[in-house]
């Protein structure tokens, strides 16, 4: 295992800038997840650090080694594709060897490493078939024992799980993680999917538009998204995001009015030096859906940090653990979890409580967060 | 067939169906016999004697099955003068037709793989330089041509073809190979560079054992080609050194006043019969090639 830096890494495509100075650090043994949209650039920084793309400018440093001219076989790196690319015209096994017989690594060595990681990986009754005889799971695995058998330093998985049905996706993300814990090689894994990101990673970096966004592990992702795009990225649902004026009349406090007249005005419970700034203007309030509450849930008093706020439910998504609430609020649509048997019906008025300790704040300008 | 199936060839009635059938056949079959009388016709004069094709019909079957044309165009037939019948010819344009095939289709599918699968700065343009060789009129290239097996010393040689129709069936060549090997994955490219091959270890290894389609493909057109290719043949090459195109028509030509049918008949076949095997052998892999690519999977 090694450790990996990326520093100042830019990219062209002709006139077209993909990459725009990214920085990523990678510890050994750490799980980096690259998560975006599709365009955001998280493939092509991938292909640049596996050696398959030229880097306009900018470091790539495996260990010690800066490996910008270094080709992509002496770099000591292993792939996984999300085609799996397993060779079609060869049987499992000399899929598995092929790299070792390209290195000229003897046969006996061969068969010991084939032996190894078949049945590491549970394929040691597949070594002589072909790819087209496997099922999706089965080629899954043998593009991992592909990457496994060279005992790289560093993995780097393109997608993997997006040719996979729902089902197997999850259990091949477990087999993933499994597979991480016992060998600890550092891994870096791209992905569109925000749940395989947080599931899987030490650590995240969300990228849009060629930049990362913020490089942080999952919870941080989560709880504290960088700016407004983290915010709506990451979750399986996007953070509520409503705009509100920054009052402060001895406590801070945030007021969210709507067209129709009704306004709101929410306790912020632990106010940040940096809000100074924004008394009397507008700021945007983040609320993640888990973080609204039934008023009735309450017994008594209001505490200091809850919010209270009355709204008109327009729709009602059960998903059988919990029911999405979707209502409206401040002009903004929102959503709420509740439980099954607490859910309100469609065209209910009710009144929620909002845990604003969660709360974030971001800058309406800079669409950053405003606090550490 | 049940009834809630939709079956377009079934339109209509029983009755007007076998009418429809039956003019389709019929169509068929003579568009057929169109194609093949003449090789039938040809085919069984060469078995006649020249005494009974001068004493009756010239369109007849064989009275005797007499085998005498055969050897006779073989090895004693006179060509423009040289009576060693015609196998001198006939293993001239084998020792053309080989390297020929071989080396064109070697390069076309290098070419192939080089731009499809290592794309560098002004490949496109590369290719389409290549492809427009497929359109430059034969006639065009004659004189270029002669001045460069000129000045090769390769004039008047069968390896002075042999460069003429490598550098012609280039074009289509690459071609071919090359929106074949479009289809070919490009992460298997990647994955095997990061496995640690080169460009000629995955060209051998990964892409050559899934390029016997459009190989069958190639060869076949190209044998069939400088084969039948008569232009260039006749032009750069004379005497003993003629492949069999020309020499075929040198056997034709009016030498005596006694025309013997059955021996020309003899050449015709002799001359047609690689291209019909090497299409009778590997045909259906032909047609197979043609449209591999054209579906996925």
């Amino acid at each position: 295992m090694a450790s990996l830096t990326v520093s100042n890494l830019y990219k062209n495509f002709g006139s077209v800038e993909v990459l725009k100075g990214i920085d990523l650090e990678a510890e050994a043994g750490e799980f980096i997840v690259l998560v975006g949209p599709s365009g955001c650039g998280k493939s092509t920084l991938l292909s640049i650090i596996a050696g398959l793309e030229h880097a306009s400018g900018g470091d790539v440093i495996i260990g010690n080694r800066i490996v910008n001219d270094v080709h992509p076989k002496d770099r000591d790196i292993a792939m996984v594709f999300q085609s799996y690319a397993l060779y079609p015209t060869m049987t499992v096994r000399e899929n598995l060897t092929f790299g070792l017989q390209v290195r000229r690594v003897g046969k006996t060595e061969q068969a010991d490493a084939v032996k190894r990681v078949s049945e590491f990986l549970k394929i040691d009754q597949l070594l002589d078939r072909r790819p087209s005889q496997l099922s999706g799971g089965q080629r899954q695995r043998v593009a991992m024992g592909r990457a496994l058998v060279r005992n790289p330093v560093l993995f780097l998985f393109d997608e993997p799980l997006s040719n996979l049905d729902a089902k197997l996706r999850v259990e091949m993300r477990t087999e993933i993680k499994k597979l991480h814990q016992a060998l600890q090689t550092t891994v870096v894994y791209v992905t569109h999917d925000q749940i395989e990101a947080m599931t899987l990673a030490s650590r995240i970096a969300v990228m849009h538009g060629g930049q990362i966004q913020q490089y942080a592990d999952p919870q941080t992702t989560y709880e504290k998204p960088a700016n407004t795009f983290v915010a709506g990225f990451m979750g399986a649902l996007p953070m509520n995001l409503v705009r509100g004026t920054l009052t402060n009349d001895g406590a801070h406090r945030i007021r969210v009015s709507d067209d129709n007249g009704s306004s709101f005005d929410l306790p912020i419970p632990n106010p940040h030096g940096g809000l100074a700034a924004f008394v009397g203007s507008e700021v945007i309030l983040g609320i993640r859906s888990e973080n609204f509450g039934e008023r009735a849930e309450l017994n008594g008093e209001v505490p200091p940090h809850m919010g209270v706020i009355d709204c008109n439910v327009e729709v009602t998504e059960p998903t059988g653990a919990e029911t999405m609430v979707v209502f409206r609020f401040g002009n903004e649509e929102m959503v709420a979890r509740v439980e099954p048997d607490r859910a309100p019906r469609p065209g209910d008025n009710i009144r929620l409580t909002v845990d604003m300790r969660k709360a974030c704040l971001f800058d309406p300008k800079t669409e950053r967060r405003i606090g550490a | 067939m049940s009834d809630e199936t939709f079956d377009h060839t079934r339109l209509g009635t029983r009755r007007q169906q076998l009418v429809s059938r039956t003019i389709i056949y019929g169509i068929l079959l003579a568009f057929a016999a169109i194609y093949l009388l003449p090789l039938i016709v040809v085919f069984l004069t060469s078995f006649r004697s020249i005494e009974d094709i001068y004493g009756g019909s010239l369109i007849a079957f064989p009275k005797s099955f007499d085998l005498s044309a055969w050897g006779k165009v073989w090895s004693t037939g006179c060509v423009g003068g040289n009576c060693q019948g015609i196998s001198p010819y006939f293993i001239n344009s084998v020792q053309l037709v080989i390297p020929a095939t071989i080396i064109s289709t070697a390069i076309g599918a290098i070419n192939g793989y080089a731009l499809t699968k290592w794309r560098f700065r002004g490949s496109e343009f590369v290719f389409a330089f290549i492809l427009f060789g497929v359109f430059i009129p034969g006639q065009l290239m004659l004189l270029p041509w002669a001045w460069v097996l000129g000045k090769l010393g390769l004039a008047n040689t069968t390896a002075g073809l042999v460069m003429v129709h490598v550098v012609l069936g280039l074009g289509f060549v690459t071609l071919f190979c090359r929106n074949y090997y479009m289809n070919i994955p490009d992460e298997l490219i990647k994955a095997a560079r990061i496995d640690g091959a080169g460009f000629w270890t995955i060209f051998r290894r990964i892409v050559l054992p899934l390029s016997p389609p459009i190989l069958v493909v190639v060869v076949i057109w190209q044998f069939t080609h400088i084969w039948n290719e008569f232009l260039f043949a006749t032009t750069f090459t004379s005497g003993y050194n003629k492949p069999i195109t020309p020499a075929l028509l040198a056997m034709t030509a009016p030498q005596t006043d006694l025309k013997e049918y059955n021996v020309e008949s003899a050449a015709v076949i002799i001359a047609a019969l690689p291209t019909l095997l090497i299409y009778f052998f590997a045909g259906r892999y032909f047609m197979r090639g043609l449209t591999a690519g054209s579906l996925k999977g």
